[in-house]
């Protein structure tokens, strides 16, 4: 720890001697690497500490219970908030101006959905996973199989899109390998997991998510002060640096089609209630008031990170887009348009800076990707293990080997995928991962609180049309038919799933349910009357507490 | 530390119940009347949400100009910005009525219903 220390002190005092070398895209980036040092250093040091009360199936897939209503309104921002959300819209406001803050309203906006109506029902009525909700009535095998399955396919897609960007990103910020990247991201996460659980997954996104937010209210702050806290004259030196000009304080291309916009609106605002990354943190606070005031804690940290993320994009059109230290010879950003904010940190706060803001993105792909793996891995050993293969019978202890097993193999796979994809146009990736959440676990989710006639069959026929029809229209959309398949023109015109994906789930859930004469139906109606009540006065949850 | 909940005993998991035996607290007229009171705040909460938000997006397909207009003539600032920033300002607005009513309304008759449902 101290050479490292010595390494960035030495670095700090050259920065004067570095200030007009290019940032980003040079080879390895020493400070960069240093304070990524530390950050993988203090993340170690949690691990360590949540490995030792770590004790139990519920230490480790809901750390307990014991995780206070802020520090889980911490989590989830962090959560939220990956590097996507800094990079990819600050590089959209970048390009297109307005459209990046249509972008990040939509992100906010699942918030209150999720409030009102999942998060009290799943605290009351489930423990570990959402399948734990589903199946209060719905038979315990076949929703579980499909809602892990569905979990499965959800977080698997969005490891990949975290990888690939993880790797892309370290080759670029640090200088390393784009394969060793992903495989010290496989291995970091897997070892976060494996040992540290729930609790060392929260408290790493924590810290990802305070760093994070303290990089962004500098840079935005900075931006500021640069224009004398005028958001006119910032958006006047944006108008006169930016080639559209004018065009990028009003709406662009981004929503002109109203079926794209509407998929789009759709998939933002209820795929993010069928995350089953996000849904787990309702499961690690002690009861409802908690569940509820971490989101208004995370409604308030995410937004105001979204706010500053808009004042950075604008920055970064100010500040960047003329500046020739950022531009390579053909006169194109260095490192591509996702590269905007960390050339920013570099204008506003010189090399150190730069250095922590590196640090911050990696650390936020490696706190995701984390959440991400636990998610993933108790859908497979709570429901697919412990429920539908041992049929409830699985002691805690093999359960938890088999969640720790599950997490090592996640961690191959995802290296292995963020391999096998590093060439590919990943960008559907991420809209495919929310599409599907909006379209398979979210109508079940919902239909299983509120519809008093969801029955098995309903929910699994429905909820696997709803899957299909996402991917299925993802593949004939243009993003993948056209741009990655390279045919000509695409079967499926539009760019967003979610519209129609949606529909058909809750129409094949509708009639498959109505349709269901079966005895087990009818029971599963009749028992949505307690359901009703355990869901509101929590008494489920109140003896496990 | 906190006990794993038990599986709903009424659920056997190859799929033979036993006939649902309806809870007490249904035929309390309280529960009921709580149970009325907060799907109906929580659906026109969700409802004010959804239609704010795909009332913008709309205006953003049919109607960008509306949004384009400058807020102060001859300033760059368009309608659309302080708009956009008072879509998240709403967001927040509307989750903290939420976190509010639920804190002090709905707890305090939900404790009451407890208490009386178990002497």
């Amino acid at each position: 720890m101290k050479r490292v220390l010595a390494i960035a002190a030495a670095l700090v005092a050259a920065t004067p001697a570095m200030a007009a070398t290019p940032p980003v895209g040079q080879g390895l980036n020493l400070i960069a690497i240093a304070m990524f040092v530390v950050f993988v250093a203090a993340t170690l040091v949690v691990t360590r500490w949540a490995a030792r009360r770590n004790h139990s199936v519920a230490d480790h897939y809901a750390a307990g219970g014991k995780i206070t209503a802020m520090q889980n309104g911490w989590a989830i921002a962090g959560d939220y908030m990956s590097a996507a959300s800094l990079l990819g819209i600050s590089a959209l406001v970048f390009t297109s101006g307005y459209d990046g803050l249509i972008y990040s309203i939509g992100f906010l906006a699942s918030w209150p959905i999720i409030l009102f109506l999942i998060a009290e029902p799943l605290r009351n009525l489930g423990r570990y996973t959402l399948a734990d909700v589903l199946s209060y009535r719905l038979r315990q095998r076949p929703i579980r199989s499909f809602s892990a399955l569905s979990s499965i396919v959800i977080v698997l897609l969005y490891l990949v899109s975290q990888m690939v960007g993880a790797g892309k990103l370290v080759e670029l910020l640090f200088g390393f390998h784009y394969t060793s990247a992903v495989v010290l991201v496989g291995v970091l996460m897997v070892v976060y997991v494996f040992f540290g659980g729930m609790l060392a997954t929260t408290w790493i996104q924590i810290i990802k998510a305070v760093m994070l937010l303290a990089g962004c209210a500098f840079m935005a702050f900075m931006v500021m002060r640069h224009f004398g806290f005028s958001l006119n004259s910032l958006f006047r030196q944006a108008i006169t640096a930016h080639g559209k000009h004018d065009a990028i304080m009003r709406p662009g291309g981004l929503v002109s089609d109203p079926v794209s916009a509407a998929s789009l609106g759709l998939a933002l605002i209820f795929g993010t209630a069928g995350l089953p990354h996000i849904l787990m943190r309702f499961f690690t606070v002690s009861n409802v008031k908690a569940a509820r005031k971490s989101v208004l804690y995370a409604t308030g940290i995410v937004g105001m990170g979204y706010a500053m993320i808009i004042v950075i994009g604008f920055g970064t059109i100010a500040l960047v887009a003329q500046d020739p230290l950022y531009h390579n010879g053909a006169g194109a950003v260095i490192g591509g348009v996702n590269m905007v904010a960390v050339h920013l940190a570099h204008a506003v706060g010189g090399n150190v800076f730069l250095g922590f803001i590196c640090a911050v993105a990696f650390s936020t792909i490696l706190a995701v990707v984390a959440g991400l793996t636990l998610a993933g891995s108790s859908a497979i050993s709570h429901d697919l293990y412990a429920t539908v293969i041992r049929q409830g019978k699985a002691s805690d202890k093999d359960e938890m080997r088999v969640s720790r097993i599950t997490t090592l193999v996640l961690g191959v796979l995802s290296i292995l995928l963020g391999i096998l994809f590093e060439k590919q146009t990943i960008a559907f990736i991420v809209s495919l991962t929310f599409s599907i959440a909006a379209s398979s676990n979210f109508p079940v989710l919902l239909l299983s609180i509120y519809w008093r006639g969801l029955t098995t069959r309903g929910a699994v026929a429905g909820g696997m049309m709803g899957l299909l029809t996402a991917v299925a229209l993802t593949i004939l959309s243009p993003t993948v038919w056209v741009q990655v398949l390279g045919h000509a023109s695409a079967i499926y015109p539009y760019e967003y799933p979610a519209l129609f994906s949606m529909l058909v789930a809750f129409a094949g859930i509708y009639v498959f349910s109505v349709t269901d004469r079966s005895a087990r139906g009818a029971w599963e109606r009749a028992a949505y009357q307690n359901q009703r009540v355990d869901c509101e006065l929590g008494i489920g949850s109140k003896t496990a507490s | 530390m906190p006990q794993a909940a038990p599986y709903p005993a009424h659920l056997d998991l190859a799929g033979i119940d036993a006939p649902v035996v309806p809870h007490p607290m249904l035929s309390q007229p309280h529960f009921e009347r709580l149970h009325r009171m907060r799907r109906r705040f929580s659906w026109s909460l969700t409802a004010a949400m959804l239609l704010v938000y795909f009332g913008f997006i709309l205006t953003l397909a049919f109607r960008p100009d509306l949004l384009a207009a400058p807020l102060t003539p001859g300033q760059p600032m368009s309608v659309g910005i302080p708009i956009g920033f008072g879509m998240f300002a709403f967001t927040f607005a509307l989750v903290a009525i939420y976190v509010h009513r639920s804190n002090t309304v709905y707890d305090r008759m939900i404790a009451q219903i407890r208490q009386g449902d178990q002497p």
